[in-house]
Order: structure tokens, then sequence, then C-alpha cells
């Protein structure tokens, strides 16, 4: 049905808003593999995001297929989630959270200088990344017509990313991540084991979310430090707890609510951050199991009544 | 060679910058050791307290001709202070009884929080940026002016000012842990939840009291600072950041711990910013943090977490 | 306790506990571990919540209020391996037992009343409490307990738990101390030797009350006789 979609409905705006639903379902799809699924307060998100579209939009721009640039732009920004692993052995929550959130503002802090020239000429600091090339297989460029060509694009990337998650959750691995979230002091006796996982999650998170960010960025064409902003990170949290942490679907649901009402408040100016910060509050108070959580719950209990009724 | 009375005064700047902290990371800690809560706001009630003195300082001469707004009354600084620590204190037991009371019964209380506790900051900034504008104030009166010079040394009043003041306010603060039947109560609750029920400590009271302490820390430490340099909207999240750095550097639960972070910290980046630039010197900060917890992932002194 | 079912996520522990202590009585649980003993007395101070029956103390309702407040009105428990606070002197620990503001003006008398029966906490009064042996550990958690105001009845969970014969013989000199005050006292214990001298005891199997009476009868019964001093 989604397939059809694009002859069905009208396109034009639709098809934007649709475009950057997928690109953040990618990236909260994963990101709720550690804040829900592992449990890990993981507050750096924005890390393999920057890392994946920057380095992808650098590359873009040097000369390199774009599409190329995006997979190894990802293949950076799991790296990154890697690199930012390994200190991370022995931290448990608190510090963990306080970890990510500081590894991420030192990021902040080396991306937005002017004083290193390697540095400087990747992520241009203040001034960011714009010009960036757009995709152009098949002839023409992938922009045009509202980026029809990234919704379909965006929607095999989020199937790919979806089946390599369902994947996971189902192997071995997944049930090593769960034990990581529900028992880390008992499985932590079992040593090292837990450290091998926390760092395939951290790679694998880190891959897909650097995919999710430069798709992103090569559908925009631009990327910028304001990706960086708390407003940001504020966005991808609350679209995987709202979603519902620990619940597949949840962020993919999240992201359907949160995007399309983000861009909707744009229109409110100043007001904007206020709303949006209120909503996300009401929300959060309301439904802190997330709108997947509750629904699963509902239809549990209607399922109990109906056993025992 | 480095002239070495050039390598004194970072030191002494140090002190004072990390008398700063100590309150920003006290606050902070006060609110996790008890409630087992990370409050992303921290640095929002910083903003608002500071915001929150400049309304009530400022005169509205001085803003003759500006849009922006000013109680008029044009309290001294000293004066002001008082409602406005108040306000935020209130305002962090009225978030802890409507934001984090209801979430911390259910599941993931620390990621739920986090949300919560931003999308607070989100709120307080935009509210102080509706009212105030985006931009940089500068208060109408210094806390002190002048300087002392002993040999080749300066120091400014102003800078004595917050030392002292922030001692003072440290000082109440410990006696108020060890001496009163609240902050025991505290401490109990930080250590074992479960038996200060028992005890009969009313817990709900001290999860309203300790989070309207830290945050009226924080507010404390925001005019201090922002009074000798500038407010702005966004002026609480490097404070919040360096509150971060000295809570794990320090370790959780361990007063001794968080007071000695924060010297250290501040006086390290005191001496990157002489010898490198101050842009360094949170990152200086961080990669100090990432050294300590590698060694001690409980920070210097933290303790375990049962 | 009424009819009380409690249990913790899937797992129902109590089946229906019915039990009682009157004032200034002398009362002891029994029975193997993992029975449910310790749940009784979590479920009656306010830790668990019961799925069904009732707790009254003193003419009130108490199923389900928050501990504290149970704790104000003169039930106190003292849980399972003392849970000091270890981070706190012993006289910290102690006054945080009087946190009650009508306890805690009252604090200094307390205090005097509890080093009279524990006599050799008042030489430890500066000591952390993680530096304690389990012997004085569980001597604190008795004497913390014994700081609220208006104690009525001490639930104690495993007084004996871990210690020496000659430590557990303290325990219960504090025991009696506490009775002469006309405290009731309710005691979770796994020896039955050391209880005979009980008002009436329970015997507490799969959750349920297996048998209750006076300690004579309890003790010299079969199922009793057959279970410690084995078949």
């Amino acid at each position: 049905m989604l397939l059809a979609y694009p002859f069905v409905a009208e396109q034009g705006y639709t098809t934007y808003v649709l475009v950057i639903i997928l690109g953040y379902s990618i990236i909260g799809l994963y990101y709720n593999l550690l804040l829900g699924y592992v449990g890990i307060p993981f507050l750096g998100v924005m890390v393999p995001f920057a890392v994946g579209g920057y380095s992808t939009g650098y590359l873009a721009q040097i000369g390199l297929s774009p599409l190329v640039a995006l997979v190894v732009g990802a293949t950076f920004a799991a790296g990154s989630g890697l690199l930012f692993s390994l200190p991370s052995m022995r931290l448990r929550g608190l510090y963990m959270a306080l970890y990510s959130l500081v590894f991420a503002l030192f990021f902040q802090n080396l991306i937005s200088r002017s004083d290193i020239p390697a540095l400087f000429q990747v992520f241009q600091g203040a001034i960011g990344q714009s010009d960036i090339p757009d995709i152009s297989l098949g002839g023409f460029l992938w922009r045009t017509n509202q980026g029809l060509a990234y919704f379909y694009l965006g929607l095999g990337l989020l199937i790919l990313s979806a089946f390599v998650l369902k994947q996971l959750l189902d192997s071995r691995f997944g049930i090593a991540l769960r034990g990581v979230r529900d028992a880390e002091v008992y499985a932590s006796t079992l040593g090292i084991g837990i450290f091998r996982v926390k760092v395939v999650a951290f790679t694998v998170s880190s891959l897909f979310i650097g995919v999710g960010g430069a798709f992103l960025t090569l559908f925009y064409g631009a990327i910028g430090l304001n990706i960086l902003d708390t407003s940001n990170m504020l966005l991808f949290f609350s679209m995987v707890v709202i979603g519902g942490l620990g619940t597949f679907l949840g962020p993919i649901a999240g992201a359907f609510i949160l995007v399309p009402l983000d861009l909707y408040f744009t229109k409110f100016g100043a007001w904007r951050l206020l709303i949006w910060g209120a909503a996300i509050l009401l929300v959060v108070l309301v439904a802190p199991d997330g709108v997947v959580g509750r629904a699963g719950r509902i239809v549990r209990t209607l399922v109990a009544r109906r056993t025992t009724g | 060679m480095v002239d070495s009375s050039l390598l004194l005064p970072p030191l002494l700047s140090g002190i004072v910058l990390g008398s700063l902290y100590a309150l920003m990371a006290m606050g902070l800690t006060l609110i996790y050791s008890t409630i087992r809560v990370l409050n992303f706001a921290h640095g929002a009630f910083f903003m608002a307290g500071a915001y929150i003195v400049w309304w009530l300082n400022t005169p509205s001469s001085v803003l003759y001709g500006t849009l922006l707004p000013t109680s008029g009354l044009a309290l001294p600084l000293a004066v002001a202070v008082i409602p406005a620590v108040l306000t935020i204190f209130v305002v962090g037991m009225g978030t802890q009884q409507a934001m984090i009371r209801p979430l911390v019964k259910k599941a993931n209380p620390l990621i739920t929080t986090l949300v919560a506790t931003l999308a607070l900051a989100t709120i307080l900034e935009s509210i102080a940026t509706l009212i105030f504008g985006g931009g940089r104030l500068q208060f109408a009166s210094e806390i002190a002016t002048g300087v002392i010079r002993y040999g080749g040394l300066v120091i400014t009043y102003a800078e004595l000012v917050q030392l002292v003041v922030a001692v003072i306010v440290l000082v109440a603060l410990q006696l108020f842990l060890k001496r009163s039947r609240y902050g025991i109560g505290m401490r109990a609750v930080a250590q074992d939840l479960d038996a200060a029920n028992l005890c009969g400590i009313n817990t709900e009271n001290v999860y309203m009291l300790a989070f309207g302490l830290g945050a009226a820390l924080a507010a404390v430490a925001g005019f201090l600072l922002t009074n000798i340099v500038f407010i702005s909207p966004d002026v609480g999240w490097t404070p919040l950041t360096i509150a971060f750095i000295v809570v794990v550097f320090g370790g959780i639960g361990s007063v001794s711990g968080t007071l000695l972070a924060s010297y250290i910290i501040a006086i390290v980046q005191q001496y990157v910013t002489l010898f490198l630039d101050a842009s360094w010197g949170l990152s200086f900060a961080f990669l100090l943090m990432i050294a300590v917890l590698m060694v001690r992932p409980r920070g210097l002194f933290g303790f375990k977490e049962v | 306790m009424q009819g009380v079912r409690a249990g913790y996520g899937q797992v129902e522990v109590l089946k229906g506990i019915d039990l009682e202590v009157k004032s200034g009585e002398y009362v002891a649980i029994i029975g193997a571990n993992g029975h449910g003993k310790t749940t009784i007395l979590r479920t009656a101070s306010g830790l668990l919540r019961p799925r069904s029956g009732r707790v009254v103390f003193d003419g009130a309702d108490i199923a389900g209020m928050p501990s504290y407040k149970v704790a104000e009105r003169g039930l106190i428990h003292i849980p399972e391996g003392a849970r000091l606070f270890p981070q706190l002197t012993v006289y910290e620990n102690l006054l945080a037992g009087a946190f009650s503001r009508a306890s805690w003006s009252e604090r200094t008398k307390n205090l005097e009343r509890v080093f009279k029966i524990f006599p050799a906490l008042a030489d430890r009064k500066g000591q952390l409490a993680l530096t304690l042996s389990g012997g004085e550990r569980q001597a604190v958690a008795i004497a913390r307990g014994m700081m609220a105001k208006n104690v009525k009845i001490i639930l104690i969970d495993e007084a004996s738990a871990g210690l020496a014969p000659i430590l557990i013989d303290e325990v219960y000199r504090q025991v009696a101390e506490i009775r002469k005050t006309g405290i009731g006292v309710l005691v979770v214990e796994q020896s039955p030797k050391r209880i005979s001298d009980a008002d009436r005891i329970y015997l507490v199997e799969n959750g349920e009350v297996r048998m209750s009476g006076t300690a004579k009868e309890v003790l010299e019964s079969e199922e009793v006789m057959q279970a410690y001093l084995g078949a």
C-alpha cells in the first residue's frame, strides 16, 4: 500500500514529510535498541548521526558518488560508535548516561572549531556543509519531485534496517542484549560477554543511525551544527519514548507522530519550542509506556478479559 | 620560560570557579543520590534564577527605549536574590511532585525523567527567550567592583564575593545534611529507600526537598556566575555539562568527591585556558573525566549503587 | 491480618493469611525459608500492598498505606539483614529512626531509653554503620526502631540470622527488655528453641498458616517435631 501511495495521494509536501519520517524512523529503531532493549541511557545519539551525515556530505562534495558516500559515511558512523563504546566497559546507569552526554558535547565542541584545519575542512565549523550533490543514479536528480526517489530509497532502507534489527533481536545476541538490560548485575558475573554485547550493540546502532543521518543529509543537501541542538536530541529521545521504549514498532509510530508535529509547529514562530516542549512533557506524563506500549497493554488486557470471561 | 607569576592567577580563579561548580554539582548530585533521577533541567534552573534576579534588579531607567521587561522594583542584588532563589526552590519542588513522582513509579524512570526534564528545560528556555529575547543581557549592578592587589596578584572583589557566598552556602548545606532532621532523612533515603520508609521517614517530602534544594543551588550558582559575565536563555547548558563532568569525575553520593572534583576541574580548566585557549578547557575536562572513568568506573570516590 | 493474599509480580506468595498480635503480646512466626514469613512482615509494614484481605492496626485499616505512615502509627518493622544506613554513624542511624516530628522533639529522651536497653551502643556512637559487626548491626537496627515515639508493636525479621549463639542470646535479651515496656513483639525466627517463651506461635508453610496456638502446643506438635528434628 505504501508503495502505491505516490500514485494515489497528491504528492508534494507530503512526500517531503514522509521522507523525513522514514529517515527518523531508521534512527529511532536503533536508538530504541540501545534505550529500550539494552536499557542503556545513551545520550549521544547525535554523534553517529552527525558523523554519518557530515562524512557523507564531505565525500559527496569531493566527488564520490553520493550513494557510495552514504555507505562509507555510515561506516564511519559505526566507527564512532565503536570508539565510544570501548572505554565504557565498566560504566553503568548514570555514569554511562553522563559519559555519553559529555562525549556528544565534546564532539560538538570539536566539530565547531575553526582552528584545526583537518576538522574544519570536513565539518566547516559554524558554517556547516551546503551544496551537497544529489544522487543522480538513473540519469535524473533524485531530489526532484519533492524527493520521490528518496521516498523509495528511504522505504527500502527502513525495511532493510527493520529486517536486520528483527534478526538481531531474535538471535542469541538478542537474548544477551535483554540480559544486559534486565539483570546487568547478574549478567556481569558472566564477564566479558557483556562487554562484547555492548560494543556490538553500539556499533550496529551507530551504523544505522549513521545511515539515517547520511540519508537525510543527502536529501536536504546540507547539514549544520543545528542538528546537535538539544531540541534535536529531545526529538530523538521523545520519538523513542513516546513511541514506546522497547517495543519494535514504537519508534516508527513516534516518528510518524512527532516529525509532522515538529514541522507543523514551526508556524508558531517563537512559541514553537515552548509548545513543543510542553506537548512532549504532557505525552510522557500521560503515557510513559509510549503509544505502542500503551496500545500493547490495552490489547493484552482485552485478550486477558476475553479468556477469563 | 613561563613567568611564575603567571601560574598563580589560574589557581586563584580556579578556586573561585570551583566553588561555583561545586554549587551546581552538589545540586545535581543531591537530586540524583536521593531520587535517582538525572535533572536535565538543572541548567535551566541556573538560567531562570539569574533571570529572575535580573528582572527584579534592573531599574526601568536603564531599559528605556528597549523592549525588555523589568519589574521596575530595582531591588539591590542582595535583596533580589532571596525571592529568586525561593521561587526556583518552589519550582523545583513542583517539578518533583508534578513530573518526577508519577514517572518514577513506572517503567524506565531514568530515561523517561530524562525526556521530561529535557522537555522542561526546553520550555523554560523558550519562556526566557519569549520574555527577555534571545540575546545576551548584562546586569545593571555588579555584586562588587574594584580589585585587591597583593604582591603581583589581582583578585576582583566580585570574585571574592562569589567565593565567600558559595562557600557559605556549601557549608550551610553540609550542616543541614549532617545535623538537621530532613538532612539526615535525605541521606538515609539516598542510602536505603526501604529502610528509610520503615524508619518513618517521610520519603515523599524528602524527595520534594531534594529536588527543590538542588534547583535552588543551581539558581544561586546561576546568579553568581552570570552577574559578572552575561545572561542569555541558553546560558545554562555549559554549566550543566560541567556539573555532569564534575559529578561523574567525583563520584555520585560522595560529598567530598564532588567538592574535590569541582576544584580540580575548575583549576585544570583555568590552566588549559592559560596555555591553550578557553575553548579547549571543556574538552580537557572531558578527557580527564574519561581517563578517570577507565580506572575508576564510579568516579574518584563514588559509592557502589545497590 | 485477615485473609491476606500478597505476592511479587506474577508470583503469589501469601495465599490467605490470618494472624493477630494483641498489644503487649509476644508472637513468633516459624517455618521453612521461602514460604512467606518475610512477606508477611513486609505486607504488614506497607512495603508490599496486599492483593486482597485486610490489614488492621490499632483499629485502622493500613493495607497499602505508605510504610512511613505505618511506622508513624507505631508499627515498626525491623527488616531482615538490619538494613542500616551504611554511610551514617550509629548515632545518625538512631536519629533517622526518630524522624517523625513527634519523635524528633523527644529524641534525647528516646536516645537515653535506647541506650539503657542497648548499653554497648553508647560507646560506638560515632562509628560508621558499615564498620559494625553482624551482631552490632542487629542491635542498632532494633535500637533504631525503638527511637520512634510511640512504638506499639515491633516486627523483627530473622532476629538471629547469621549470628553466633552468644549474639543471639543478646538479641533475645533485648527482646525481653523491650517486652518489659509493654511493647508487642512479632518475631520471625528459624530456630524454634529460641522462641519457646513466646505467647503464641504461627507455623507458616507455603504461604498459609499451617498451625497456630500457644508455644507449647505448636512446639510439641507432630509437624514441628518432624520438620525441625528430622523424621
